[in-house]
């Protein structure tokens, strides 16, 4: 037999039934997706939705504040940092909300625990394992393409024992993948043995879902696959709307955009990164738009953590708390949610959060997936009623 | 030997007798079965790494029990079989406590070079794992990795002291079990990992406590939140010293030194006690076989009676590892057929595991450590402190599919008859060690990242001309780049760690003039694949280039390519970079002899703590931090003083205090003055020098024992620290918030300094009472060294041989001396999950579904 035909696969067709994943009575399934946007480095929140009217601002970053002139005007105390204008029409739809001052107790400043507590639903007294949605979405059953897809290869998020999580990084990866995997017959493995029962059946569940995906993608073409111009983030958005406009159905997508770690001459850097992102987002939303998945769509940011309140010595800011973030969608009822941390009232320089951030993951888990009851359930917080329509 | 260890010995020698009558363990009958080749695999691919023929007919004929010693002798990987990477052997290291005062640009150069340390750490790891006769050495020391876990990526980049924890784990992981553990809690990887470092009376932090008896000794349900709280405060002032060693630190006014209730005992516990409490439970023992179940045994099931028994036979060694691991190989679980083929095979397993089973290295295994990040085991970087999950984890989806691609290439790599021998495709020779590069030769490190080829490399030497031109006087032949990783199957790398670099050597012709300066580039630029660069791109990475007795860094470079922005060196586009800063390669002679005699000399002065001074206390002090303080024969690497104002009998005097961790190497080279004062409650030596002479009798014999270079060193430290506070003002510590306040508040201490140092014996016998501050050259033999990758050099061993004499178990079509069901009971734990057609071989079983089992 030639070894290259037969490709060797470990998922070497196995007849095994298909039903690797246990369908938990949760939520039918319901169609929509969310798609979480990693802002990684630490996104300055005060410089993205700027406290325009407030003298305190320009006192404690007397360098680094942006002038009236920076930012487009939100209500009669914030601005929005005029780098994100192509999501001013977003927001003039209303379908942009921005969730203030979200944090956790006990701080921790490190980007790598940080951003694994934001992944993991953990906080300073306690990190998280799994994902912070992995079960919860485990659960909505496996009649999916995959739970969820990671297109900057990082699975933090996704960290999980079971379930359907990959990660792609280009069409070009999917596609050869997908032809690694491609139709293999015939052989049958009894087996006692639990070890080899889990891999052959999860073998022939990945073997099958990447046949569909490559199917759906083949199917639509990929010659007119979307352009979105805002940088590898819109590398990777483009890739994010050519995969939901071929209809792969996951319920979780996740991109990731760097840089923000802004401790020197933040001003320029930090207004190129959120051009990048606001013309990602803004340009997902019109793929999507067209194509009728926006209303299906809600796009999340989130960042390890937010930065100093005052500006250091390097017109830059260091590693800080509580930050803004932003959600979209077509089923987003936009808005200002939450509460401004209080520059008044800082922590040796630093904002007091005012919202929890798994006060979010609840509302998402609950509202969007229909999952009311989630790890996040004690997380539950009024002011985010409304968010979602 | 002491009583104790004497009835300990006697028990463990009565346990080999008592073994074979505890229920769930192996019974002696079982024991003295002879191997087969399954039951060698199966021994070999669990207890150690992968499984040669070599290895399997070595245990051909040996009782069970003769083969189980066999693995136990093998335990001590203390002495490594290749040298470990010289920029984290040698002792030195470099001044991770002078960073933070380091502008961005600089700290991030520093980042840049403790992750290239960092890279060759995985990738000595990678060859000891290859190389090494003794593979149950590394399976145990894989286990104990993953059970005490500090990844790199939340370690302040503190490549050293991760390597000192690697180390430790080698030296102490096949000793006691309770050793074991009191190493851990002063690792000093372990105490910043788990913030233990934070962990303050005031102010406890738990984390280290909460793994210490979740994850490392006692696992969940067998304590309560208040032990934790308890255990925290047991812990708090273990910390370590970064000016001096890595080496644990004891802070006793961070200690609460009260008593504590843990496990439902009262005492003043400190973290000896707490260990000596967890290992007085019986949960502790059976925590800990649970945790090698998994590894040795299955990783789908337990037998809670079987791992009772093994954990009291344990106890009964009072926690000899050697001995659990004897325990466990002897268990009737291990050799029972059900728990056969029950461990997911881990990236490790799977890739290292192959190749050693296969009996020859591929060119590429440099880069095995981005084929294991791809896998989800990247070396030294575990997702968080419980470890990789392994079992189901390694075959998640995502994981599976890598898998099945990195089986592909290893399939390639056995299917043909053997490769040759590494190509050499450069004029001098290639993976050159710093000792073979001759005088005139042209030497070049760089990494590279394919796509559909590696670029090609040309060197260009130039004079230059009277009128401000140049001319070329030698051009190298163009070159391709080796050990590029392939971008198109493992993506791009996130780091220059990651690069596989080397070191090729050119001729550079006799009869010509050196040049000036020279370029290095390529001009075969390619991207990118379908979805834009992460689906490929050709990029070249040039570390430096020698020649003759010169080093020329790219980063001192100009760089002139399509992408203008890049860093000099990092060539993401067709383009070359200038090299024309050169620095001469020996080591520069200590540069004491350039100064004047009895003058100081310091490389850089940094705020490092005080607080605003208040007279209403009676003791304030300051800290100051001296890199490379030289004066006449002295050479201190790393120097801290405090400055103290206090009240003493009334009156407030202002002095200098200098401590056994504040100095690098040892204050006074460890002669202490006899009348030196120890801490009370750590043993540190302290000394003190008041401005205005006088004092006590102790602290008059601390400056009069003195010899005579540290005596004017004294002086001139005093006579400078006006001029230090000066100079700290230019570091970012200074400028971080609130610091201002604290230098300024001391300005009336710093104007009285100022007014009394000339009628002090401070100012007696300096040449100048002005210190030289200025940074001492780096020695650019030094920095070369501790750039260059210790795996260029040497040849390359395999299990424990130079890897063209062991057997090669590839190539289609029985080219091996195996039958069928031989060669499958080699490589496989189980029958084939698809049929084999006639004539196939390694490379067919090892892309069989089975072989991703053991």
């Amino acid at each position: 037999m030639d070894r290259r035909k037969v490709l060797s696969s470990l998922v070497a067709g196995l007849c095994l039934p298909l039903a690797p994943i246990q369908l938990a009575e949760a939520a039918a399934r319901t169609g929509r997706r969310l798609i979480l946007v990693e802002l990684s480095g630490a996104n300055d929140g005060l410089n993205t939705v700027a406290p325009w009217a407030n003298d305190r601002y320009r006192a404690i970053r007397p360098s680094v504040a942006l002038d009236r002139s920076d930012m487009i005007t939100l209500d009669d105390q914030l601005g929005l940092n005029n780098a994100l204008s192509s999501l001013e029409s977003a927001w003039q739809a209303g379908e942009m909300a921005i969730i203030q001052g979200l944090g956790y107790p006990e701080q921790n400043r490190s980007h790598f625990k940080s951003i694994a507590l934001w992944e993991t639903g953990g906080d300073g007294n306690r990190a998280g394992r799994n994902g912070w949605l992995t079960e919860d979405v485990e659960a909505m059953g496996s009649g999916f393409d995959a739970h969820g897809i990671s297109l900057d290869g990082g699975m933090g998020v996704f960290a999980s024992s079971s379930g359907l999580w990959l990660s792609f990084t280009s069409l070009h990866h999917l596609q050869t993948l997908s032809a690694v995997n491609a139709g293999l017959g015939g052989t049958v493995s009894d087996s006692a043995n639990p070890a080899l029962s889990m891999l052959l059946e999860r073998g022939n569940a990945l073997d099958s879902a990447m046949g569909q995906i490559s199917a759906k993608i083949h199917q639509k073409g990929l010659g007119r696959h979307v352009n979105i111009d805002g940088g590898d983030l819109g590398r990777q958005a483009a890739l994010a709307a050519t995969l939901i406009n071929a209809g792969v159905d996951a319920p979780v997508l996740k991109v990731k955009i760097g840089g923000f770690d802004t401790h020197e001459n933040q001003r320029g850097d930090h207004e190129r990164l959120l051009r990048d992102l606001g013309r990602s987002l803004a340009g997902l939303r019109t793929a999507l738009q067209l194509t009728g998945h926006w209303d299906q769509t809600l796009i999340l940011t989130y960042s390890e953590f937010g930065r100093r309140a005052t500006e250091n010595y390097s017109r830059g800011t260091d590693h800080g708390t509580a930050a803004p973030h932003l959600l979209l969608g077509g089923g987003v009822r936009g808005g200002l949610f939450g509460r401004h941390p209080d520059l008044e009232d800082l922590d040796d320089g630093d904002l007091k959060y005012t919202l929890d951030y798994r006060a979010v993951y609840q509302r998402l888990l609950a509202g969007w997936f229909g999952l009311s009851d989630n790890r996040f359930s004690g997380f539950e917080d009024a002011s985010l009623d409304g968010v979602l329509i | 030997m002491t009583l104790t260890r004497i009835w300990q010995t006697a028990r463990v020698a009565f346990l080999g007798l008592a073994l074979t009558g505890l229920p769930g363990l192996a019974a002696a009958q079982g024991l003295k079965t002879s191997m087969t080749y399954g039951d060698a695999r199966h021994l070999l691919e669990r207890a150690g790494i992968g499984a040669h023929p070599d290895e399997i007919k070595a245990l051909l004929g040996l009782t069970r029990a003769q083969a189980i010693d066999a693995m136990v002798d093998q335990l001590d990987v203390s002495a490594p079989f290749n040298e470990p990477p010289i920029s984290l052997s040698d002792g030195e290291h470099v001044h991770y406590w002078m960073m933070n005062d380091y502008e961005e640009q600089d700290r991030q150069a520093f980042r840049v070079e403790r992750d290239k340390e960092m890279g060759e750490l995985r990738r000595w790891w990678i060859r000891e794992m290859l190389s090494t006769s003794s593979p149950a050495g590394e399976r145990l020391l894989l286990i104990w990795s993953n059970h005490f876990v500090s990844a790199y990526g939340s370690l302040n980049e503190e490549v050293h002291a991760l390597y000192n924890q690697h180390m430790m784990l080698r030296d102490k992981g096949h000793g006691n079990f309770r050793d074991l553990l009191r190493a851990v809690v002063r690792d000093a990887a372990m105490l910043n990992y788990l913030d233990n470092n934070n962990n303050r009376e005031e102010q406890p932090n738990e984390n280290l406590a909460r793994e210490l008896l979740e994850l490392f000794v006692l696992g969940e349900g067998h304590y309560t939140e208040k032990d934790v709280k308890e255990v925290a405060r047991a812990l708090t002032g273990y910390s370590y010293n970064r000016l001096r060693d890595f080496k644990y630190q004891f802070e006793p006014w961070n200690h609460d030194d009260g008593s504590k209730t843990i496990l439902g005992r009262v005492g003043r516990y400190d973290a000896d006690d707490v260990i000596d409490i967890l290992l007085d439970t019986d949960a502790a023992s059976i925590f800990i076989v649970e945790t090698f179940w998994q590894y040795y045994i299955s990783d789908f099931g337990q037998d809670r009676a079987a791992i009772e028994a093994l954990a009291s036979a344990w106890r009964e060694t009072d926690y000899e590892i050697r001995e659990l691991v004897r325990l466990m190989l002897s268990s009737q679980a291990f050799w029972d057929p059900r728990y056969r083929g029950t461990i997911v095979k881990s990236p490790v397993d799977l890739m290292i595991g192959t190749l050693r089973s296969g009996g020859r290295l591929p060119e590429w295994w440099p880069t095995l450590s981005g084929q294991l990040e791809v896998l989800g085991q990247h070396l030294f970087e575990a997702p968080n402190v419980a470890g990789w999950p392994g079992g189901a984890d390694w075959i998640t989806p995502a994981r599976l599919l890598s898998r099945n691609e990195a089986l592909q290439k290893l399939a390639a790599l056995y299917d043909g008859p053997p490769p040759p021998a590494m190509p050499s495709t450069t004029i001098l020779g290639a993976d050159v060690s710093m000792s073979d590069i001759e005088g005139r030769a042209v030497s070049l490190r760089y990494g590279a990242e394919n796509f559909e080829g590696p670029p090609r490399i040309v060197i260009m030497g130039y004079k230059d001309r009277t009128d401000g031109g140049a001319y070329p006087v030698w051009r190298s032949d163009t070159f391709p780049a080796r050990g590029g990783i392939d971008t198109e199957q493992l993506g791009r790398i996130e780091s220059l760690a990651d690069l596989n670099w080397r070191i090729d050597s050119l001729e550079y012709p006799d009869d010509l003039d050196r040049p000036d300066w020279f370029t290095v580039g390529f001009f075969n630029d390619h991207c990118c694949g379908p979805g834009g660069s992460s689906g490929g791109d050709r990029n070249l990475f040039i570390d430096w280039l020698r020649f003759e007795d010169q080093l020329y860094l790219a980063k001192d470079g100009v760089q002139r390519s399509g992408c203008p922005n890049d860093a000099p060196g990092s060539l993401f586009c067709s383009g070359d970079v200038k090299l024309r800063i050169a620095q001469p390669l020996d080591p520069i002679v200590e540069t004491v002899d350039a100064i004047e005699p009895n003058r100081l000399a310091v490389g850089r002065v940094a705020f490092n703590w005080g607080r605003v001074l208040d007279r209403s206390r009676s003791w304030n002090s300051l800290a100051i931090s001296l890199m490379d303080v030289r004066m006449n024969s002295l050479h201190y690497d790393a120097l801290r003083l405090e400055l103290v104002e206090h009240r003493r009998d009334g009156r407030r005097e202002i002095l200098l205090d200098i401590r056994e961790s504040n100095c690098r190497p040892d204050c006074f080279f460890g002669q202490w003055p006899s009348t030196t004062f120890k801490e009370y409650n750590t043993g540190e030596n302290r000394v003190e020098y008041l401005l205005w002479p006088g004092g006590d009798p102790d602290q008059r014999g601390q400056y009069q024992q003195l010899d005579d270079d540290h005596r004017m060193l004294i002086h001139g430290l005093w006579s400078a620290i006006p001029t230090f506070f000066e100079a700290m003002q230019d570091g970012r510590n200074w400028r971080r918030n609130g610091q201002e306040r604290v230098g300024t508040s001391w300005d009336p201490v710093l104007n009285k300094i100022t007014d009394a140092l000339p009628r002090t014996r401070y100012a007696k016998g300096l040449s100048n009472t002005v210190p030289l501050i200025e940074p001492m050259p780096l020695p650019a033999g030094s920095m070369m060294s501790s750039m260059m990758s210790q795996e260029a050099a040497g040849t390359v061993m395999l299990l424990g041989l130079p890897d063209d004499r062991v057997e090669w178990l590839g190539g289609a079509g029985g080219a091996h001396a195996f039958d069928d069901d031989t060669l499958v009971e080699m490589v496989l734990t189980g029958r084939p999950a698809r049929p084999l057609s006639a004539g196939f071989g390694f490379s067919d079983l090892i892309t069989d579904p089975v072989y991703q089992l053991k």
